[in-house]
């Protein structure tokens, strides 16, 4: 005897789908709760760095280069006297920019061309997604370092380009929804009510395949980061003096036999970020119920 | 009276490409089908699944285009009109589904879903269309109050009356029910099918009734079409389709439906060794040549596997596709068996 | 028909309670279920969407899922074997060997990956160590018997090629393939044709008739009970609220709730008014203090919602109706 899921599924009592039920089981996820307020928590306090520190994050004094953690520098400095916290603290700001940068970029490539996909239908559909195959065979990273190679160092033109390269997964992600939401007869309801095209898309399509997507979105930012710090520890991302996570850490290492605290804060803050937005995806995701008939 | 709805030689084809190994298949789903539906009657589909029934309705709301023929809205073409005639022609019809689960919008406020459709035809905005939503919502048994709700705060029953509140809004002269009861429990159905009947009976609705349950379709219908395989194989008065069936098909759906306390009765044991069908329908995409019931009727003669049966009208005003009415099948032993199983069938249940 | 002797039930459920997660805890989905069915008894189940009828019979086999469901109190028991304190190694040799199992929708029950004889050959392999060549004919005969045209050949063809109705009668053949004891049926003909309906309702009649197999047949629909049913069990709210001979229940039902379902079923020709009944089916977590029929029910008295009332057995039938004695209910007409 073969039994499926979906059987169990179907009996019983009917799951209630509300976007109300949704937060709850979200707020039942200890994990996915801790990620969201590590999230927040990051984003406040970068964002408040200026009030926060009274160091300035491109300007050292040269005569405490290189101290260990200290009651006036918690995380010590670094080779040039700057403050490792206040760098941090700075740097988080251009890091969360540049993963919202290149998430904001794929998220407007890819969403409206996905969902316009779905809708149509037909050759318009077959020739985005030929499109979105072609750009998944470019690998990330290499691409923006071309990018950086022709434009010159910089965080926004590479950002872009991790943009352009991530854009694929949310047009696959808004495509796969928008072709669920369309099977609903509130879809056919609408047509036979006389809804525009164009109406049935904004009102009725994009609400109703936006779960799926937030949970995409969450999983994009983590790639960012990632992205954002292996390039600015190459050197590739950041210039000089500007901060990110991934500077600092690239320009820690080789003091990092004397010196591990730097390296260790921002090695930690950029996994916690990652896997924060990745726990989020996941406890989205979780927390989407389908509402299912018979 | 002009028909309402005036359905002539409708066919409707799905078409499934060539693939290796397969030819390019064409099926019919709705086969020249001709249907008409006078101002406030109720007209009642009935058939298996795949018989093509929904697909009628699909493709009069323009869900499914239409291959060929025409479909008439109080005498204007719907397959020809576009733009916004096709608009002011779609405002005078409208559709129930059978799920209330995913008929509503989950993300629509219930005032948004019912407003929706003034919006779109730019009939009315602002309060007048609120109050007019709150005005159907209580003609359909709720409360003003629950505009601000979402689908998911009421039950299937409840979505089902405000999915028919969504289609009174336009103020429509026909409303198409498709199986807008099958998937209510029995204990609310009865409830719906009220309303149903008190909205016709006070806005003059035509109402074109999908559905499988014979004895709900004969109760809201005043005439009774039945299909089978894409085609309209007998219509008539209600009534008279359910007491004296005049296409096999007919009499072997009726013989079909289980009836409470009809256990060890011997007059429906008998019906229904009379009357069963043999077997699965045939697969649409191969249709058998002839008749299309001709694989599974218990009448069958010679003729049913070749000839296409013509349109026979009898005494009663039904029409009925079947040789057995004509020259052809009168006399024959199989129509002698098919006339005394409808007279079982006719005669009154004896009281259990 | 039922044997109604100790030890002699084929299933025997006792005050078995299921439990759902919810947002707020736990909420019972079936309370306090109690039934026996016989040997070769066709027993039927009838209920509205949320009434437990599923649940129960998913619960009897362990098939509920363990992470938002558990079984808080009761007991199950197949002939000498208790159910719910089985291991899941045990209950996989119950199933399909003991018990049958088929279900409302065919497809996703069926494997598509498998030809329709290959997935019948392997559950008589299993449960019967037969070889390859005994279980494939016995798969063929058992297409057959269940009314498979051209069985041999539609063995080697798969899921998808079958209709609906064929695809029922491939599950019945497969839960036969043991000669169980028990055949459960969850709404086996709720997604077919009625023209199908009937003959897969007698196929299961005619099966259940030359073998000794018992049948829990559970559905919404009340006319196919009293077509097929010994007794009758009927379902509100996660409560069993009458149990009687199937003609008992029809012809004078005890439960207002059995009468209102009976005056809502619509007869092929029948001129009585629309009667359903008021309000809807309460949600599984709502708790009521007395009947949880009692604010639907238009013979509610002050004690009706004073206090639960527990299933009262008096003259051969089963009810949970503190006026049952009083009322004489309509049944069906």
């Amino acid at each position: 005897m073969i039994v499926t899921a979906s059987q169990g599924r179907g009996k019983g009592p009917r799951p209630k789908m509300t976007r109300g039920g949704g937060i709850d089981r979200f707020r039942r996820q200890p994990l996915a709760v801790a990620a969201l307020v590590f999230v927040v928590v990051i984003t406040i306090v970068c964002i408040l760095a200026p009030l926060l520190t009274p160091y300035p994050f491109d300007r050292g004094v040269l005569a405490d280069t290189l101290q260990g953690p200290s009651a006036r520098h918690p995380l010590g400095t670094d080779d040039v006297g700057r403050d490792v916290l206040s760098r941090l603290l700075y740097g988080g700001r251009t890091t969360l920019l540049a993963a919202v940068q290149a998430t904001g970029f794929s998220v407007v490539l890819g969403v409206p061309a996905g969902l316009v996909a779905a809708f149509a239908g037909g050759w318009v559909d077959a020739c985005l997604s030929r499109v979105a195959d072609a750009i998944m065979t470019f690998p990330a990273l290499l691409l923006a370092v071309v990018i950086i190679g022709i434009t010159g160092p910089g965080l926004t033109n590479a950002m872009i380009a991790i943009g352009v390269v991530y854009g694929p997964r949310l047009f696959r992600v808004a495509r796969a929804a928008g072709l669920a939401v369309l099977n609903e007869t509130y879809i056919a309801a609408a047509k036979t009510v006389g809804c525009s095209p164009l109406r049935i898309l904004m009102r009725h399509l994009l609400p109703n395949a936006l779960s799926p997507l937030l949970v995409q979105v969450s999983l994009t930012m983590a790639t960012a980061v990632l992205a954002e710090g292996s390039l600015s520890f190459l050197g590739l991302g950041v210039q000089p003096p500007q901060s990110s996570w991934g500077a600092v850490l690239g320009r820690s290492v080789p003091q990092m036999s004397q010196h591990p605290v730097p390296v260790i804060a921002a090695g930690v803050l950029i996994s916690l970020l990652v896997l924060s937005f990745n726990l989020l995806g996941d406890g989205i995701r979780d927390s989407i119920g389908r509402e299912r008939k018979s | 009276m002009n028909p309402i709805l005036n359905l002539e030689r409708v066919t409707v084809e799905f078409v499934r490409q060539r693939a290796l190994g397969r030819p390019r298949q064409v099926l019919h789903a709705v086969n020249e089908v001709d249907l008409q539906i006078a101002p406030g009657e109720a007209v009642g589909l009935v058939g298996e699944s795949g018989s093509g029934k929904s697909t009628v309705a699909r493709a009069i709301t323009g869900l499914n285009p239409v291959a060929s023929g025409s479909i008439d809205i109080d005498g204007n073409s719907v397959l020809r009109a576009k733009g916004k005639d096709l608009r002011a022609l779609r405002r005078r019809f409208q559709m129930v589904f059978q799920d209330p689960y995913s008929s509503l919008d989950p993300s629509m406020s219930i005032g948004s879903t019912l407003t929706e459709s003034l919006t779109v035809h730019g009939l009315e905005r602002g309060p007048s269309a609120t109050e007019r939503a709150a005005d159907m919502l209580t003609a359909v048994g709720l409360r003003a109050a629950d505009l601000t709700k979402y689908p998911h705060e009421f039950s299937g029953g409840q979505r089902q009356r405000i999915a028919i509140a969504r289609a009174l809004m336009t103020d429509p002269d026909l409303i198409i029910l498709d199986e807008a009861v099958s998937a209510l429990d029995v204990s609310t159905r009865a409830q719906v099918l009220a309303l149903l009947q008190g909205l016709r009976r006070d806005r003059q609705l035509a109402y074109l009734f999908i559905g499988h349950d014979l004895a709900v379709v004969q109760r809201m219908s005043d005439r009774i079409a039945v299909m089978y395989l894409g085609r309209i194989v007998e219509v008539g008065p209600a009534d008279e389709v359910v007491r004296n069936p005049q296409h096999p098909y007919t009499a072997s759906l009726l013989a079909s439906v289980p009836q409470v306390g009809s256990r060890g009765g011997e007059r429906s044991a008998e019906l229904r060794r009379r009357l069963h069908v043999r077997a699965d329908p045939p697969d649409p995409w191969n249709p058998p040549a002839g008749c299309a019931f001709a694989t599974r009727c218990p009448f069958v003669m010679e003729v049913c596997r070749t000839e296409t049966p013509p349109a026979v009208e009898v005494a009663s005003g039904a029409v009925t596709r079947c040789h057995l009415p004509t020259d052809t099948g009168r006399g024959t032993e199989s129509a002698e068996r098919w006339n005394s199983a409808r007279e079982l069938l006719a005669a009154p249940t004896p009281a259990s | 028909m039922s044997i109604d002797l100790p030890g002699q039930h084929v299933l025997d459920i006792s005050h078995l309670t299921v439990e759902f997660r919810t947002g707020s805890g736990w909420s019972p989905a079936v309370r306090d279920l109690s039934l026996t069915i016989g040997r070769n008894e066709v027993f039927g189940l009838v209920g509205e969407s949320g009434s437990g009828k599923s649940v129960s019979a998913m619960s009897i086999l362990g098939l509920l899922p363990r992470r938002s469901t558990r079984i808080s109190g009761g007991h199950v028991r197949l002939g000498k074997t208790d159910l719910l304190g089985a291991t899941s190694k045990q209950l996989d040799q119950v199933r399909g060997s003991r018990v049958g199992m088929i279900f409302q929708e065919p497809m996703t029950s069926l494997n598509p990956a498998y030809t329709i004889g290959e997935q019948i050959a392997e559950s008589v392999r299993r449960h019967r160590g037969a070889t390859r060549r005994d279980a494939w004919d016995r798969a063929v005969s058992l297409l057959s018997r269940v009314g498979i045209p051209t069985a041999a050949r539609n063995a080697e063809r798969y899921p998808h090629h079958f209709s609906g109705g064929m695809r029922q009668r491939a599950m019945i053949a497969m839960a036969l393939a043991c000669e169980p004891e028990l055949l459960i049926a969850d709404e086996p003909t709720t997604a077919l044709d009625v023209t199908v309906q009937a003959l897969i309702l007698d196929l299961i009649a005619e099966l259940q008739a030359e073998s000794d197999m018992s049948v829990l047949l559970i559905t919404h629909d009340l006319a196919v009970v009293s077509e097929v049913a010994d007794r009758v069990g009927v379902m509100y709210a996660g409560e069993l609220v009458e149990l009687a001979p199937t003609a008992d229940v029809f012809n004078a039902p005890q439960h207002p709730y059995t009468s209102g379902l009976l005056s809502s079923i619509l007869a092929l020709d029948s001129t009585r008014e629309f009667a359903g009944i008021p309000g809807s089916v309460p949600s599984v977590d709502r708790e009521f203090p007395g009947c949880r029929f009692a604010d639907r029910c238009d013979f509610a008295t002050d004690a009706c919602t004073e206090g639960p009332v527990a299933l009262r057995r008096s003259a051969g039938r089963t009810h949970r109706c503190l006026r049952a004695d009083e009322l004489v209910l309509e049944g069906a007409r």
